[in-house]
């Protein structure tokens, strides 16, 4: 069997779309958002500046995200997020993040947010995550098949 | 190859809409805004444009309006891509010229791409 990590970073490139929860004051959001991930397990996504969940990151880098599959893995993470400001690595990451949404079969971007400013492209060091891998489960299984990550 | 001119203010969709028509096998040209386009198709005559109408600078229907002005460069066919979904907004674009109107928040990308081979091949 693969190690957990492999296991875990080639299901994540596999995909494109995760689900990001960040929270502002008391009032938590979950969005979904392209990615591209690295292979030390860094996240990027793309948003504009004016949207919710860049001023809550703003305000509050610390997020989660999950990435799921049905009946293959479901990955959870938790981390903080903070936007690029090297030029290079912002445009290097947004061609990326736009080549990982191309993955994704009929893909077409999110376009309700058309004045929201301009783009950020943010960076998510995760501190926690972990793996859990539904290929084989049996639902009276007593032992989850979770493989921490980080 | 069969050159397509890209006119989109919003980045991400550029760049999307770039890599797509790319593996459709064109060559693309992208701006941004509309500053300087009518000079560059006069120059340059793209086989097909995807126009976006609402940007800075110079909007999509002044560029169609220029474009479909000039003796040399109207029969150029043209993609609308925008927001607006009025039916006055696409009357507008189709009386000037535009091969299409399509609304960004009714149409799936492999409709955009049948129109594009449909008015390559034509």
């Amino acid at each position: 069997m693969d190690e957990p990590r492999e296991l875990a970073l080639d299901f994540l490139k596999k995909q494109g779309v995760l689900n990001l929860a960040c929270v502002s004051g008391d009032k938590p959001i979950a969005s979904a958002v392209a990615y591209h991930i690295d292979s030390d397990f860094n996240f990027y996504f793309a948003t504009k500046d004016d949207t919710y969940k860049a001023k809550a990151i703003e305000e509050n880098p610390n997020v989660s995200v999950s990435v799921w599959e049905y009946n293959k893995f479901h990955f959870q993470a938790t981390g903080q997020a903070a936007a690029i400001t090297n030029y290079e690595e912002v445009i290097d990451m947004f061609e990326k993040i736009v080549e990982s949404s191309m993955s994704i079969k009929d893909f077409w971007p999110p376009i309700l947010s058309r004045d929201s400013g301009e783009y950020l492209v943010f960076k998510i060091t995760l501190n926690w995550a972990r793996l859990t891998d539904f290929r084989n489960i049996k639902i009276l299984e007593k032992e989850m098949p979770y493989y921490q990550i980080i | 190859m069969k050159k397509i001119l890209i006119v989109e203010d919003d980045i991400y969709m550029a760049k999307v809409y770039e890599k797509k028509v790319r593996d459709l096998g064109y060559e693309t040209t992208v701006f941004n805004d509309g500053a300087g386009v009518n000079e560059w198709i006069i120059e340059n005559s793209p086989d097909l444009i995807l126009l976006d109408m609402v940007m800075p600078k110079k909007d999509g229907y002044e560029i169609l309006s220029d474009l479909k002005a000039s003796d040399k460069k109207s029969k150029i066919p043209v993609i609308c891509l925008s927001f607006l979904s009025g039916p006055d907004d696409a009357k507008r674009a189709i009386d000037l010229g535009a091969s299409a109107f399509l609304c960004k928040t009714d149409t799936e990308f492999n409709q955009v791409i049948a129109k594009i081979n449909e008015l390559i091949k034509a």
